[in-house]
């Protein structure tokens, strides 16, 4: 099957007007990305920042107010759900439970005019793909929650979608298993190159799936990239938040030489922090420090001063909370600390960091 | 989650409302027009006339005096019941609750028949026992005890459904917090289900002012505006005064009607609470259940007498003078009943599957599909729960008695009547179970490229195929007790079992009215064991689906 299966979003706002009162949702607010062919983009962001409503626009269960939604190039805009090459992937798996599994993978073969032999060769191959062989008499009821999910799963890709959505499909699953699920899902959807769409909350759900990651926050998005960079080189405070544990620093720029910045936190200054961006005196910046990059060392060794102030103790690692000289509070992850110096609550301690892992964003 | 409607669900929705419009609410229309034009062109003058005559007049307040009485006793009996059978561990509560809903399979009137044999001038408790003879049954407190017996029912159904919905976590946790059970009671379990008590009352308060089989036989000089209507329309063939008395009744029902649906039902906070769950905590104490148990014996030694005395007044020679055994009541049932029981059982028989489907569909549109004009859909299908038979049936003699709608005398008008006069009864069990169905199993099936006709008929109906069939089993039973509709269009052709019994009753032949009515219920209970049959195998995925 070769087909250039891409899907364009347009400027897609969706206004959901409730009909009591007189009061307007804008659930999804002007929405634009390209999904490259077998490319898998995933949205994440807060509950209610309108992940679902995008997913239920792109299959044709929700109108947009406006904008457009293109498939390989065509506009899909006024086909309903049934006649768009689409499958998803629901959260409650949406199982038929009065029908075998054998009849759930089968069902979307009804549609596409094949013989029974080739709807029961095809439902056998890919029962025996996602690890479902000898289950086909059964009924859903009487599958884990993880064969279900397996059933959900099959039941879309046996129809070769243009389109494979998703929406939270592992919510469902315990810790074990969704971590499991999640990189059979991975696997069979590069294998198979179809181009889909992925539904999180979870950050390292987004992180560990995605080529692609867009945070959404109220209906917009807010950033659009690879998971190294929305976890890098996050472009603003939300998306920083948002994604893992972070520590913001007001700074500012004192110098620039070349594309490189002299920026001051604390009271010290930093040189050689790479930026083309902001100029010397006009910016408020914040700078933006994973807790993994910064290390904690005896008073006098390191660049900036702090105080232990909590302490906890996380297996692989331990969290230090500190507080530094301007009584910004910032978090400290020190891994594998069996063998390294431990600090105590109360200890005065100096932190280090190398300039290339301080992130500049704009207040 | 509902969804947009494609063309082939557009044209569902055109085809329904038509229907609806030609059925339900133009025969209505028919009523008040004839009412507001007594000699052809408009005027209040029948009303007016109404109002002027005290003996009209008192009608509307008996009425509504009987519905009151009845609506308040009823529904502390369907609650006491409702709350010891779901609230309280008992003996033999599976029995108990069979005998409880036992009234809502019944003829409406038999009950009627039964104290008439116990209580009536030949009365086997009143002439026999006592010796009694100067007591009459014939009015209010008679009606009042039979509507009690018939209709607590109706409110003990709505009062499980409320209690069993109240979660015994929510009162263990009271109980946890250190409320004694009667505490816990007062301030609980009794203030979460006022708003179902609500309803219940006026329920029962539309069920008894609607009435008319009973106050026919029963009220004596107590007239009420069911029998009025009744009598004004085809016996003295006063069109417009049998109409304007129809309205009448109309009004206080309809009232009922609004305010439980669109108030009380939305001050109910129990459904939030999740799944129906039976009782895990006694929630009384070992007095009160004493209490409670001698009650329930009581109310099912009280149905039983009725019961079993109408089976004997169908063995009995001459009720009250000659108490020896004989089966010639059957043999004149068999001969006067035979035609009515074969039309019985075809027009309801029809009629049933109809209003199923019908149903079914309706409540489909109405919790999965967007569209304009829904509010009014949703309202109008359910009207005709609400509004009395004696209009309806009325409404439909003027409406059905010209061309292009010539019906009168035949089977469909019969057929068509029941179907939309039972089709809420469909809706309702539809509506609940399609709620309790996961909306995307059907958005699965539309995705993988399913159309709305094929995910209805091989996903959705499949499902609600339980709540189906009972849908159909109530709809039948409906359509084989009717009487305060059908009684208007029966014809020489087409009668039904419930008018001969109201006929031979009313000529005092008590022994074969017993006699039909048995052979109706036992045709009703073979007619629920066969469906429920039907429905057996699919309980297993029925347990899948909340
Ligand atoms: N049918 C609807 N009618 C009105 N408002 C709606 C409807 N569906 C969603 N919304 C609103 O649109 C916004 C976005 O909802 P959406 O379901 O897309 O969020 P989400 O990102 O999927 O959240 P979650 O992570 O909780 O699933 C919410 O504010 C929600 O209340
Ligand atoms: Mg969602």
């Amino acid at each position: 099957m070769s087909k250039t299966n891409t899907v364009v979003l347009k400027d897609i706002t969706k206004i959901f007007a409730s009909q009591r009162e007189a009061t307007k949702v804008v659930a999804v607010d002007e929405f634009n990305i390209e999904i490259k062919e077998g490319e898998l983009v995933t949205l994440l962001g807060p509950s209610g920042c309108g992940k679902t409503t995008t997913l239920r626009m792109i299959a044709g269960f929700e109108t947009p107010s406006s904008g457009q939604i293109l498939f390989s190039g065509k506009d899909v805009s006024k086909v309903p759900p049934n006649k768009r090459d689409t499958a998803m992937v629901f959260q409650s798996y949406g199982l038929f439970p009065h029908m075998t599994v054998r009849a759930n993978i089968g069902y979307g073969l009804r549609f596409k005019k094949l013989d029974k032999e080739k709807i029961k060769e095809e439902t056998d191959k890919i029962m025996e793909l996602v690890g479902l062989s000898g289950y086909g008499d059964r009924n859903p009821g009487e599958l884990s929650g993880g064969q279900q999910q397996r059933v959900a799963l099959a039941r879309s890709l046996v129809i070769e979608p243009e389109v494979l959505l998703f929406d939270e499909p592992l919510s469902n699953l315990d810790a074990k298993l969704r971590e499991n699920m999640r990189d059979e899902i991975r696997k069979l959807q590069k294998r198979l190159s179809i181009t889909s769409v992925y539904v999180t909350h979870d950050q390292i759900e987004a992180m560990s799936i995605s080529d692609r990651i867009v945070v959404m926050n109220k209906g917009k998005i807010e950033q659009v990239g690879c998971p190294e960079e929305i976890y890098y080189h996050p472009s603003n405070k939300f998306v920083a938040d948002f994604i893992g544990k972070v520590n913001f620093i007001p700074g500012k720029v004192v110098g620039r030489k070349g594309e490189s910045l002299d920026i001051e936190i604390e009271g010290s200054v930093i040189n050689d922090v790479a930026s083309t961006q902001y100029s010397k005196g006009k910016d408020e910046l914040v700078v933006v420090l994973r807790p993994e990059a910064i290390e904690i060392k005896p008073k006098g060794e390191g660049r900036l001063a702090a105080d232990v102030i909590r302490k906890t103790y996380l297996g692989s690692y331990i969290e230090y909370v500190l507080e530094l000289k301007d009584k910004n509070v910032i978090t400290v992850h020190q891994f594998n600390p069996l063998h390294k110096v431990s600090f105590s609550v109360g200890d005065e301690v100096n932190i280090d960091f190398a300039e290339k892992d301080l992130h500049l964003i704009s207040e | 989650m509902e969804t947009k409607s494609d063309g082939f669900t557009k044209v569902t929705i055109i085809i329904i409302s038509l229907l609806i419009a030609i059925f339900v609410i133009y025969p209505i229309a028919r009523v008040v027009l004839v009412s507001l034009t007594p000699d052809g062109s408009f005027s209040l003058e029948e009303y007016r006339y109404i109002f002027s005559k005290s003996w009209l007049r008192g009608t509307f307040f008996n009425s509504i005096r009987l519905g009151v009485l009845v609506a308040t006793i009823a529904t502390i009996i369907g609650f006491i019941a409702a709350f010891s059978l779901y609230k309280v561990r008992l003996p033999l509560r599976g029995f108990f609750r069979q005998i409880v809903m036992l009234p809502i399979i019944s003829p409406p009137f038999m009950l009627t028949i039964s104290i008439i044999l116990l209580m009536g001038r030949n009365g086997l408790i009143t002439k026999k026992l006592l010796g009694i003879t100067t007591f009459s049954i014939y009015g209010l407190d008679g009606l009042v005890i039979v509507q009690t017996l018939g209709m607590f029912p109706i409110a003990y159904r709505v009062l499980t459904g409320v209690l069993a919905r109240i979660s015994p976590e929510l009162e263990n946790a009271a109980l946890n917090l250190g409320g004694d059970k009667g505490y816990v009671f007062r301030t609980v379990t009794f203030p979460l289900a006022i708003p179902g008590m609500a309803s219940a009352w006026l329920l029962v308060f539309v069920t008894s002012v609607a009435d008319f089989a009973n106050p026919m036989v029963l009220a004596g000089n107590y007239d009420v505006l069911s029998v009025q209507a009744y009598l004004q329309f085809t016996g003295m063939y006063n069109l417009s005064r049998g109409s304007a008395l129809a309205i009448m009744l109309l009004f206080p029902t309809l009232l009922a009607f609004i305010i439980e649906k669109y108030w009380v039902s939305k001050k109910s906070y129990v459904t939030v609470t999740g799944k129906p769950t039976g009782a895990k905590q006694d929630m009384v104490s070992p007095m009160t259940r004493k209490l409670l148990i001698s009650f329930l014996v009581l109310l099912t030694v009280i149905i039983m007498l009725f019961y079993v005395t109408v089976i004997m007044g169908a063995f009995f020679k001459l009720w009250g003078v000659d108490y020896s055994l004989t089966l010639k009541h059957f043999v004149y049932a068999w001969d006067v009943g035979l035609e009515s029981i074969k039309d019985t059982v075809i027009l309801a028989g029809t009629s049933t599957p109809f209003t199923g489907l019908l149903g079914m569909i309706i409540a489909y549109l109405v919790v999965r599909k967007k569209f304009i004009g829904k509010n009014l859909l949703q309202f109008s299908s359910l009207l005709s729960f609400a509004v009395p038979g004696t209009v309806i049936g009325i409404g439909y003699v003027l409406a059905f008695n010209q061309r292009p709608f010539l019906l009168t005398g035949t089977a469909t008008i019969i057929i068509l009547n029941l179907i939309f006069r039972n089709m809420p009864v469909g809706i309702e069990a539809g509506v609940a179970s399609l709620k309790q169905i996961d909306p995307s199993i059907e958005e699965a099936s539309t995705d993988l490229g399913a159309s709305s006709a094929y995910t209805f008929s091989k996903i959705t109906l499949p499902l609600i195929k339980p709540a189906f069939f009972s849908g159909l089993s109530y709809s039948f039973v409906r359509g084989m007790t009717a009487v305060s509709a059908i009684i208007f269009l029966v014809s020489a052709r087409w009668n039904h079992l419930t008018a001969l019994i109201l006929a031979e009753t009313e000529i005092m032949r008590l022994g074969a009215a017993s006699v039909l009515s048995l052979i109706l219920i036992i045709i009703v209970m073979v007619v629920f064991y066969i469906l429920g049959k039907l429905v057996g195998d699919d309980e297993e995925f029925a347990g899948m689906m909340n």
